[in-house]
């Protein structure tokens, strides 16, 4: 019953765990409240099988996807989140970008 | 064995953003700190060996069967809650709604004790405020 | 004699075969990142500039990190007159055989519109050839 139970516990936890490296904050200049912007995301993925990944485009991507979200203004308060999901012998990269989106310059 | 409960402090990242010091402004400081527990699979499996029983050689085989399913770079232990450090955006704001934020410190840091971690992220910073014009005597 | 050249041309198949995976595995690399930073991004997103700095280290004996000195430098040189925002620092590890690469790229928006070059994302700025590349 006890051997039952770990190898329950053991699968109820595989595939789900993860791992945060970085979250940076950038400056908040120009100075905003966040009623006056909104709140953007990109995020980017990249899966790996032992490692054998052969550039680190995704974390542009996720860049772009950011500024694209908001084309015409200024973007601050960036926080950049990298972050690995752990998996069996492979594993997925993914990177998060958010920032407030300030439309006139305060 | 008092050291080892008490947690050692891993530091894995910290950067410093722009310091406006100018002194016409007053400057409160702020702390955010998010965590999430980390546990280390390797470390219960090599306490279940220590056990020499039926039960500490299944709670090894267990452990065992998840490290195969945590591989991975790895920054401090891993976790099971990806998303418990995106709200870090809204917590600064929530802490100076002004916006005006100043020498902003980001921290990633780990503590860690037997088994299981503390997986940190630690911001700190000044919120800018105008001054209030002093008192007329 | 036909025979003979058979078997050689065999043997030949053989050895590269197995030497194959060796080959791959000097050759190959793989690539990983250390840490990333993105200053605020300014509305006005023309005159990209990026510069690249990057060391190749032979079995870790690395004594010093100057080599990124010169990335803001060679940033700084490619926006002269102007100010550079929405700074990405990409620092990354390409892994080799025995050997790896430590290669830090910063990109960001020149606000004096001096373009070194045309291209207004970072993803092809990344693969931009013409930025500047100081191999020490």
């Amino acid at each position: 019953m006890m051997r039952v139970s770990f190898l329950f516990l053991a699968l109820s936890v595989v595939g789900c765990a993860h791992s945060i490296h970085q979250v940076q904050t950038s400056d908040f200049i120009p100075y905003a409240p966040i009623e006056s912007g909104r709140v953007v995301k990109g995020q980017a993925e990249q899966f790996a099988v032992l490692g054998f990944v052969f550039d680190t485009n995704y974390l542009n991507q996720a860049v772009d996807q950011l500024m694209a979200a908001c084309p015409n203004g200024t973007l601050t308060g960036i926080t950049t989140q990298m972050s690995t999901s752990l998996g069996f012998f492979s594993w997925t990269n993914k990177a998060l970008v958010q920032g407030l989106c300030v439309d006139h310059q305060n | 064995m008092a050291v080892k409960l008490a947690g050692c402090a891993v530091l894995h990242h910290v950067q410093l953003g722009q310091i406006d010091n100018r002194t016409n402004v007053a400057q409160v400081p702020f702390e955010i700190k998010v965590s999430e527990t980390g546990v280390n699979t390797q470390e219960i499996s090599a306490l279940s060996r220590a056990a020499k029983n039926e039960v500490g050689n299944t709670a090894r085989n267990a452990a065992d069967i998840v490290s195969m399913f945590q591989i991975g770079p790895r920054t401090g232990d891993p976790i099971y809650d990806e998303h418990y450090a995106e709200k870090v955006l809204y917590l600064i704001h929530e802490k100076c709604p002004s916006g005006r934020v100043t020498g902003l410190v980001s921290i990633r840091e780990t503590r860690k004790y037997p088994v299981i971690s503390g997986e940190i992220v630690k911001i700190t910073g000044y919120c800018m405020k105008d001054r209030k014009p002093a008192a007329e005597i | 004699m036909r025979q003979g050249r058979h078997k050689s041309l065999g043997s030949l198949r053989g050895i590269s075969l197995a030497l194959a995976p060796f080959i791959t595995l000097l050759v190959e690399s793989c690539a990983s990142v250390n840490s990333v930073s993105l200053t605020p991004i300014p509305a006005q997103r023309s005159g990209l500039v990026s510069a690249t700095v990057s060391r190749t280290i032979f079995l870790g004996f690395n004594f010093d990190n100057d080599f990124v000195d010169k990335l803001a430098l060679d940033l700084k040189q490619k926006c002269p007159g102007g100010i550079i925002s929405g700074i990405l620092t990409k620092d990354e590890v390409i892994s080799y055989f025995l050997v790896f690469t430590r290669r830090v790229t910063a990109s960001g928006y020149c606000s004096a519109a001096v373009a070194h070059n045309k291209h207004s994302t970072r993803s092809s700025a990344s693969e931009d050839e013409t930025s500047p590349s100081t191999d020490d």
